[in-house]
């Protein structure tokens, strides 16, 4: 009970609505998104120009709950508002091909047969690993803003979480990775990739 | 990138793997369909309606709320297919 409270005031309760409202736990969390936007080179801070398109970016906070329904976490993401992309501008093609649920059974089934044993893995904010083709330009995050240059804007290298192209950015770079590791596509499952007793799906 | 572990939930379906073969169970799934749609204390009916009954418009019920009925057809549509 004493461990359960002494976490207990290191998670807020609430999820606030706007920047403004946040407390302590959440700029911390606000503070570990931004990290993960340093560690992945996502964008660089370039002057504003009339001619660029610039897309609004928004906070979204939320309580991340266990199997019981505790919260255990306050999480912080950075997305954008992808409504204002234009098209043929901002982005091209967004088709981002997912896994089927006949490939998840599928797997379960042959990994059963074969005696494969599966594990699970997480990539920590994916689709900032994403490569941009277009030029885009964002607003500085909310309470984050660059004290010096407050009406600069964020030039992306990096797909964001809100952008029209971002899951097909993330899915091209996951896959382009793992043929050049010579993983094999599977012919009749995408998303299903082989090497000897490594099978992974995505 | 980090490692969860042995698979053994995934996408709405618990998995469990022993050396004999897999087990796959959605009772996770369901139970928390339930609690999100207040329906944890309902009976449980083969047919949930009763067969011979005449249906017409109800002028003075209240209306449904029609984000979480197609939220509800959805996630009833999602347990079947998966």
């Amino acid at each position: 009970m004493n461990q359960f409270c002494e976490h207990m005031t290191f998670v807020s309760q609430t999820e606030p609505k706007i920047v403004a409202y946040a407390h302590n736990n959440w700029i911390t969390a606000m503070h570990e998104e931004l990290n993960q936007f340093a560690r992945n080179e996502v964008w660089t801070l370039v002057p504003r120009t009339s001619k660029m398109n610039v897309i609004g970016t928004k906070w979204v906070f939320k309580n991340k709950l266990d199997e019981h329904g505790v919260i255990v976490r306050n999480k912080a993401r950075l997305v954008a508002k992808g409504y204002n992309q234009e098209e043929g501008i901002d982005y091209g093609e967004t088709y981002a091909p997912v896994a089927r649920l006949e490939a998840v059974r599928l797997l379960l089934a042959y990994a059963s047969m074969n005696r494969f044993k599966l594990h699970q893995m997480d990539v920590k904010s994916a689709f900032l690993n994403g490569y941009i083709d277009e030029e885009v330009y964002v607003s500085q995050p909310q309470g984050f803003e660059d004290h010096k240059h407050p009406n600069h804007v964020f030039k992306l290298k990096k797909a964001l979480y809100g952008l029209k192209q971002a899951p097909r950015q993330w899915y091209e770079r996951l896959s382009s990775f793992l043929l050049s590791h010579s993983y094999e596509e599977a012919k009749q499952i995408r998303h299903c990739l082989l090497r000897k007793h490594v099978l992974i799906l995505f | 990138m980090s490692m969860m572990g042995e698979l053994n939930y995934f996408l709405g379906l618990q998995i469990k793997q022993l050396n004999h073969g897999t087990f796959l169970s959605k009772t996770k799934y369901c139970k928390e369909l339930l609690k999100k749609f207040n329906m944890e204390s309902c009976k449980e009916r083969v047919t949930p309606m009763s067969t011979n009954c005449y249906l017409d418009l109800d002028d003075k019920g209240a209306s449904v709320d029609q984000t979480k009925f197609r939220g509800l057809i959805g996630s009833l549509l999602y347990l079947t297919a998966s």
